[in-house]
């Protein structure tokens, strides 16, 4: 259970640094102007690429944890999204938005109370 | 919008919480059918392949939710796959509904609709469809 817990939360982590890989690239694509320069750039394959492990991850967790707690925890995702766009894409981290990311974690905490 | 582009466009959010819903319920049943769990296995587990093809459809769906509907107000409904997979899970797996559950999904829910709100403009934070 501790394992599949771990694998859940890497799966959350990598879909929350392949979100804002996927920014960063589509940033690179709207400089150079060019359409395909949006999909065809290495942050955004890496991005893909993490996707396909967090699917495979997320195969490995589901075999112990049950399915309605995985998708519960998947809402942390919205944290570590926040936490990068912040340090790596210098977006505003807004009063409403803390406030936000409080109701989803008191949220999680509620879901998997015994 | 007309009543018929209006009701089409809620048919992609409406396709969009199926094929995320389906993507988790696959990813599941892949998950227990699988004796050994190596990557091989997996590759060539259907219910694995069926999960990612839900993902990728919902994806392409999405997208044209999106085309019709700014982010703020087509986002809130996507927090309804969690409500779909706790009843999927309970009816599927046997996992139980508990009070704790929905309340628990309630302030989920409010909490994406407050970051939806606040981030008309943008993608907002953990848009993410596993």
């Amino acid at each position: 259970m501790i394992v599949a817990l771990f694998l859940a939360l890497c799966a959350v982590m990598l879909t929350g640094v392949s979100q804002t890989l996927l920014k960063v690239g589509a940033d690179s694509g709207v400089r150079s102007g060019r359409f395909l320069d949006s999909y065809l750039n290495l942050p955004v394959m890496t991005a893909y690429g993490l996707f396909l492990l967090v699917t495979v991850l997320t195969v490995y967790a589901l075999r112990d944890l049950p399915l309605k707690v995985f998708y519960s925890l998947t809402a942390l995702n919205f944290i570590v999204v926040l936490g990068l766009s912040a340090v790596f894409l210098n977006e505003e981290v807004s009063r409403n938005r803390i406030v936000a990311i409080g109701l989803i974690v008191l949220g999680v905490v509620v879901f998997n109370l015994p | 919008m007309s009543d018929k582009m209006a009701s089409t466009s809620i048919g992609y959010i409406i396709l969009a919480i199926f094929f995320q819903a389906s993507g988790g319920i696959f990813g599941k049943y892949a998950a227990i059918t699988m004796s050994d769990p190596s990557p091989i296995m997996m590759v060539a587990n259907i219910f694995y392949l069926l999960s990612l093809a839900s993902l990728l459809l919902q994806a392409l769906v999405w997208q044209q939710a999106l085309m019709h509907y700014p982010l703020s107000f087509a986002y809130p409904f996507m927090s309804l796959v969690n409500f779909v997979i706790l009843l999927s899970s309970a009816v599927l797996f046997n996992e139980g509904v508990t009070i704790t559950n929905i309340v628990g999904l309630g302030l989920i829910s409010i909490g994406i609709t407050v970051l939806s709100r606040e981030r008309r403009r943008s993608k907002i934070p953990g848009d993410t469809h596993l």
